[in-house]
């Protein structure tokens, strides 16, 4: 178990970085909270941690993972009982004009596109670790860290840009 | 690391792990020494630039105000961009999950640590003895409480008026609506009625069930005695003076001098830390007071670690907030929030899935900087 002054550190070092990676995970800041949290509880019921930060992030993503899934059981349900009380086909609302043409919401639906391990990859770099935590986090080989993140990056430039232009050419 | 062999170009992974410095200085100089000579690669690598800045820049565009607050907050939707995350947040059941919930941060660490360290983060649940509100200063501890999360989520950032902070736990409603509001002078005169103390369990009867009144009522009995051990070091070691060594008098602020409110008190806020024991039938935890000029009223109770970490607690009917103040120079620096057990309708003695927790920052991240002030006024 870690030391409750251990955990404290690790808390007062990592709680806002997780933070701000989980909200631009989910999109959602109270859940990235929550997630947070979690994960600090998972960390002091630990028994030893080699590489903090990449344990903190990789277990801070897996139950991001585990928060979609149970998302989509409840979104899947929540279709069918629309179903059965319109008996109709339920049609997601798309984004506003205003949405679309804002660059939050472009980046997220840019962010979105990317294939998970990509999108994980990019954001723990933008918090700052480094490629052989983000290896060990994403248990990748070092080498494969430069690769997917090239990737991460031409593709959420390319999806970004394309929105940009499907944004300009939609009637405002 | 470097993936490349004599006579050919690196590939672009390599390019970008080059210039977020991966590679090793080996790498580096064999590097800079292909992309001096090889046009086609000093190409890629000024593309690799340009996406590097521009992904960093879409990346930091997520941070801005989120999406899901241009919709109405009344109009709950499932949408294309994930926001159903919302849905997961406030519902009636995690609502009266948390409106029957009575659990310090303590029992975290000492429910696992309690026999191995007794100096450790310690809280105690406790009923706040308060007084009727009075202007500013003095609202019950317990307010917000009856359902944390949810107020949690309706709070705004901003400080809130004490009165729509008091209205808005159903606590709070129903004292508002079953006792007219009072106020109380200076204790000029001991024949002035106080208020009761909003009861921990008492205040919760009327959202509670009765099998969650009495998990709550033995997770208290039970965290106090798991407590009482570790939170003696404290007593003991300290002088039995009012303001001891151990204690003292300091000032908190939320970072940055923003207003703000911890638990309903305004902040800035005084508090005088005492090791002195309580009244009678009162547990005897070391206890912090908020010192205002008109009187000292005690609002929770408080402990040092071994590594100098100042524990302030404050109990309520559904969840209990610590702020953890670790020391750094002058202040004392740390995050204020809410420690709410996920379920205790069960009676039998918490699993270890039971004993996990719900850390969540107060109300609007509230980040607290404590600075040591005289006691004398």
């Amino acid at each position: 178990m870690v030391a409750p002054d251990r955990l404290e550190l690790l808390f007062k070092t990592y709680h806002d970085p997780l933070v701000r990676f989980l909200t631009r995970q989910t999109g959602d800041r109270d859940a990235a909270e929550e997630i947070a949290q979690e994960t600090f509880i998972r960390a002091l019921n630990q028994d030893e941690i080699a590489s903090e930060r990449s344990w903190i992030f990789a277990v801070a993503m897996n139950l991001v993972r585990d928060e979609a899934r149970k998302d989509m059981r409840r979104r899947r349900r929540l279709e069918l009982m629309h179903e059965e009380a319109k008996s109709e086909a339920v049609v997601l609302p798309g984004p506003t004009s205003m949405e679309r043409h804002d660059d939050q919401a472009m980046a997220r639906r840019a962010i979105e596109m990317l294939a998970e391990r990509d999108r994980d990859a990019l954001l723990m770099r933008e918090e700052g670790l480094s490629y052989p935590e983000i290896a060990s986090a994403l248990e990748l080989s070092l080498h494969s860290v430069g690769t997917t993140l090239s990737r991460a990056r031409r593709r959420l430039m390319e999806a970004y840009e394309r929105l940009q232009a499907e944004g300009s050419k939609a009637p405002a | 690391m470097v993936d490349w062999a004599d006579g050919e170009h690196p590939d672009e992974g390599t390019i970008h792990a080059w210039l977020d410095g991966a590679l090793d200085a080996d790498e580096s100089a064999k590097m800079e020494t292909h992309v001096d000579s090889c046009a086609s690669c000093a190409s890629h690598v000024a593309e690799a630039r340009g996406l590097i800045a521009g992904a960093s820049r879409v990346v930091h565009h997520l941070d801005d105000a989120p999406a899901p607050l241009l919709r109405p907050a009344s109009t709950p939707t499932v949408s294309a961009t994930g926001s159903a995350w919302r849905m997961l947040r406030v519902t009636p059941a995690r609502a009266s999950i948390a409106a029957v919930l009575l659990v310090a941060l303590g029992i975290t660490f000492t429910y696992e640590k309690s026999s191995v360290d007794s100096s450790r983060e310690m809280s105690a649940l406790k009923r706040v003895e308060t007084v009727e509100p009075t202007a500013g200063t003095s609202a019950p501890m317990d307010e917000r409480t009856t359902s944390a999360p949810a107020a949690a989520q309706m709070a705004p950032r901003q400080a809130l008026p004490m009165q729509d902070s008091v209205l808005r736990s159903a606590v709070a409603r129903r004292i508002a609506s079953e006792q007219p509001q009072r106020s109380v002078e200076p204790a000029a005169d001991a024949a002035v009625p106080v208020a009761p103390p909003p009861s921990v369990l008492g205040a919760s009867a009327g959202s509670a069930s009765a099998g969650s009144r009495v998990t709550a009522g033995r997770a208290e009995q039970q965290v106090g005695e798991m407590t009482r051990k570790a939170l003696a070091d404290n007593v003991s070691a300290a002088p039995a003076s009012s303001a001891p060594a151990g204690g003292g008098c300091f000032r908190l602020e939320s970072r940055g001098g923003a207003p703000s409110e911890w638990r309903g008190v305004p902040l800035p806020m005084e508090i005088v830390l005492s090791s002195a024991v309580g009244a009678p039938g009162d547990r005897g935890e070391p206890r912090f007071a908020i010192r205002t000029p008109r009187e000292e009223r005690a609002i929770g109770a408080w402990t040092r670690s071994a590594g100098d970490t100042l524990s302030l607690t404050m109990f309520g009917a559904s969840a209990t907030t610590t702020a953890l103040l670790v020391p750094g120079g002058e202040t004392r620096e740390g995050l204020a929030y809410v420690v709410t057990p996920p379920r205790s309708d069960a009676a039998a003695p918490a699993s270890s899935s039971e004993r996990r927790m719900t850390l969540r920052k107060d109300a609007g991240g509230l980040q607290i900087v404590a600075r040591r002030i005289a006691c004398a006024k």
